[in-house]
């Protein structure tokens, strides 16, 4: 039934119990409290009458025999009245005294009886000794009357005293009743205290196990045991916590199966993206023990190659110088043809070592003003034909970040390249600059190409031209890819045959750059 | 006198070769490798009781040679007192990056690469023996 009602009500319950076991304790005491204050009031009533009349009917006896004296001694007739109307009187409260004594005990009418022979004798002779009588002849009488009032006297002093067992035993009675009040009393407060204890101690037990069901739950729902419902046991506020904790395990559970699959979700594509990095890392070391091999390879191929060649062309040339007045004119050509053979083939492994240097060079990004950059190749390009007339346009303050040295070398092959095919012409002109959209490009008007071949421009050795026309290793414009690739842009170039051709280039967005390559900017970002 | 040090024959008759168009008519001792140079220079194995008080007047120093490389010919040579100032001018194949500042950085007096053209040749290893048999004044020797 407890674990049914609220615990405001559980708590109003045990208040009341509690004011109603004081109030019954309360009422228990002022109830014996009254039952023995009647009891001691029950003995006054009944001794106090006794006390009285005890006291009464010894005054009036006594002025009885005063006025009897008194008449005797002095003859007085007057005194005699007097003693009969205090006879009248003792008569009178003895009568009224009859239950009194009765309840002490005695016998009144017996009382009654001795008096009467008493007074009888004693009035004789006060009478007599009025009338004359010589007291020698009344001697019988008086001795009469002396035990008579002995007699009387005795009994009536054992009539009026009280009873002194009677007496003790009513105390007794009264104090026994008042100890078995205080008795009943600490009783009734033990009970009730008891009662208390015991209630508050079952309803807080109840409390507390129920408490401790929801708390052991609510623990292992804390450890994420959600699937566990707590026992709604009670329909007071643990029971509230109990279901509230179970809907909440409910929705955590819930949750829980959400989140489960996302993870098992996250958890198939970490390792999805585990076993493509591991495929990266392997490609990527298989690429870097191939970059190994190609450097180790580049390097034989500068030592190794070049020497020999160094051999063709030095001995050649060693011929030529020592016997080459002796030789036929054909023969010394062909000592000729040897020694340029060699050189070319040195001046190709150069080549292919600047492309392969190109992908292995770390890149560096830096301000690079290209302007300056193109001037200068310029400013060698001329040192070195000094006799061409080319115009030259230059947009001013173009600049990038990139890498410096790679820039240069994209620039010098570009530049070289136009430099190269507007040989043949009077009015040659060649143009650097930027467009608004950061595409930077190189311009002539020199021999052009066919754009049906656009797409071969820059793979190695493929050349649109033939070598007797325009001198070039075919590797100059893949090394420019490469440079542009690796600065994250592209090229692609517009030509005609006879009309000049254009290589536009981008060259990425470096992070946080603000992509100034416009002409209107003179100085390079940061 | 100049010490040639170079593993390559036909490089070694063209040096001469070069050379003798140069009218440089300094006498030429070669070494096929490194042990060899290092021998001739301080006076061991082969060269055991060789007067190393006399020293070249230029070292060519070929870097990719067997046994011991030019490289560590080099390093020998700058941390012995003997041939600390002995002027050294790297000859070779390479210009990678790598091999001309690992010459400069141990000491190396000046780092040529060998044309394959035999004039220009010609004209490196001229400029080189005029410059440092002729023009330079070598470190006075004690």
């Amino acid at each position: 039934m407890v674990r049914r009602l609220r615990f405001r009500h559980r708590i109003g319950i045990l208040v009341l119990i509690a004011t109603a076991a004081l109030v019954a304790v309360t009422a228990i005491t002022l109830v014996l409290g009254q039952r023995s204050k009647d009891e001691l009031i029950g003995i006054e009533t009944r001794y106090v009458p006794l006390i009285e009349l005890d006291r009464d009917l010894k005054t009036t006896f006594a002025e009885i025999n005063r006025a009897l004296e008194d008449a005797a001694g002095s003859a007085d007739e007057g005194r005699l009245a007097d003693a009969d109307r205090l006879d009248r009187e003792l008569r009178r409260r003895l009568a009224a005294g009859h239950d009194t004594i009765e309840g002490n005990g005695h016998d009144p009418v017996a009382l009654e009886r001795e008096y009467a022979s008493y007074f009888t004798a004693a009035r004789a002779v006060s009478a007599a000794i009025v009338g004359g009588t010589p007291l020698a002849e009344l001697d019988a009488q008086i001795e009469t009357m002396g035990a008579a009032r002995l007699t009387f006297a005795t009994h009536l002093e054992a009539a009026t005293t009280p009873d002194r067992r009677r007496l003790a035993t009513a105390f007794a009675t009264a104090r026994e009743s008042q100890e078995d009040a205080l008795r009943i009393e600490i009783a009734v407060a033990i009970a009730a205290v008891t009662l208390m204890v015991v209630l508050s101690w079952w309803i807080t037990r109840r409390t507390v196990r129920s408490l401790h069901d929801v708390s052991v739950g609510v623990e292992r729902l804390a450890q994420g045991e959600f699937g566990a419902e707590i026992p709604v046991t009670t329909t007071d506020e643990i029971g509230d916590l109990a279901r509230e904790a179970n809907r909440t395990a409910a929705r955590l559970r819930e949750y829980r199966e959400r989140s489960g699959s996302l993870l098992a979700e996250t958890q198939r594509q970490a390792q999805e993206l585990a076993v493509a990095r591991q495929a990266q890392q392997e490609r990527a070391e298989v690429a870097e023990n191939a970059t190994r091999e190609l450097e180790a390879f580049s390097y034989s191929v500068a030592h190794d190659l070049r020497a020999p060649l160094r051999g063709i062309n030095g001995f050649a040339a060693a011929l030529l110088e020592d016997i080459g007045d002796t030789l036929e004119p054909h023969a010394k050509a062909h000592l000729t043809r040897i020694s340029a053979g060699a050189v070319r083939m040195g001046e190709l492994i150069d080549a292919l070592l600047g492309l392969s240097r190109v992908s292995r060079a770390e890149l560096v990004r830096k301000p690079v003003n290209l302007s300056k950059l193109a001037n200068d190749v310029i400013a060698q390009l001329r040192a070195s034909e000094s006799s061409r007339n080319v115009q030259w346009v230059v947009q001013e303050g173009v600049s990038w970040h990139g890498d410096p040295q790679l820039l240069r070398a994209l620039l010098e092959n570009l530049l070289a390249n136009a430099w190269k095919f507007v040989a043949k012409r009077d009015d040659a002109r060649i143009e650097f600059g930027c467009s608004a959209d950061h595409t930077f490009f190189v311009r002539d008007n020199g021999a052009g190409f066919d754009m049906t071949y656009a797409g071969k421009l820059f793979i190695p050795f493929q050349r649109l031209h033939a070598a007797s026309e325009y001198a070039g290793t075919g590797i100059g414009l893949a090394t420019v890819q490469r440079i542009v690739r690796r600065h994250g842009g592209k090229i692609w170039a517009e030509g005609a045959v006879d009309a000049g051709a254009t290589f536009f280039f981008t060259l990425g967005a470096p992070e946080g750059h603000n992509m100034s390559g416009h002409g209107e900017q003179n100085d390079p970002p940061r | 006198m100049i010490l040639l040090v170079e593993d390559s024959e036909d490089d070694e008759v063209l040096t001469l070769r070069a050379l003798k168009k140069s009218h440089i008519a300094n006498e030429v001792v070669i070494a096929r490798d490194g042990v060899e140079a290092l021998d001739y220079l301080f006076g061991t194995g082969a060269h055991a009781g060789r007067d190393t008080s006399g020293q070249p007047q230029l070292v060519l120093l070929d870097l990719n040679l067997p046994r011991i490389s030019g490289l560590d010919v080099l390093k020998r040579m700058r941390a012995d007192a003997r041939t600390r100032h002995v002027p050294v001018v790297v000859l070779t194949s390479s210009k990678e990056d790598e091999d001309v500042m690992q010459s400069y950085q141990n000491g190396a007096n000046a780092y040529v690469r060998k044309p394959v053209e035999f004039g220009q040749f010609t004209e490196a290893v001229k400029t080189v023996g005029l410059f440092w048999l002729l023009l330079n004044e070598n470190a006075p020797q004690r």
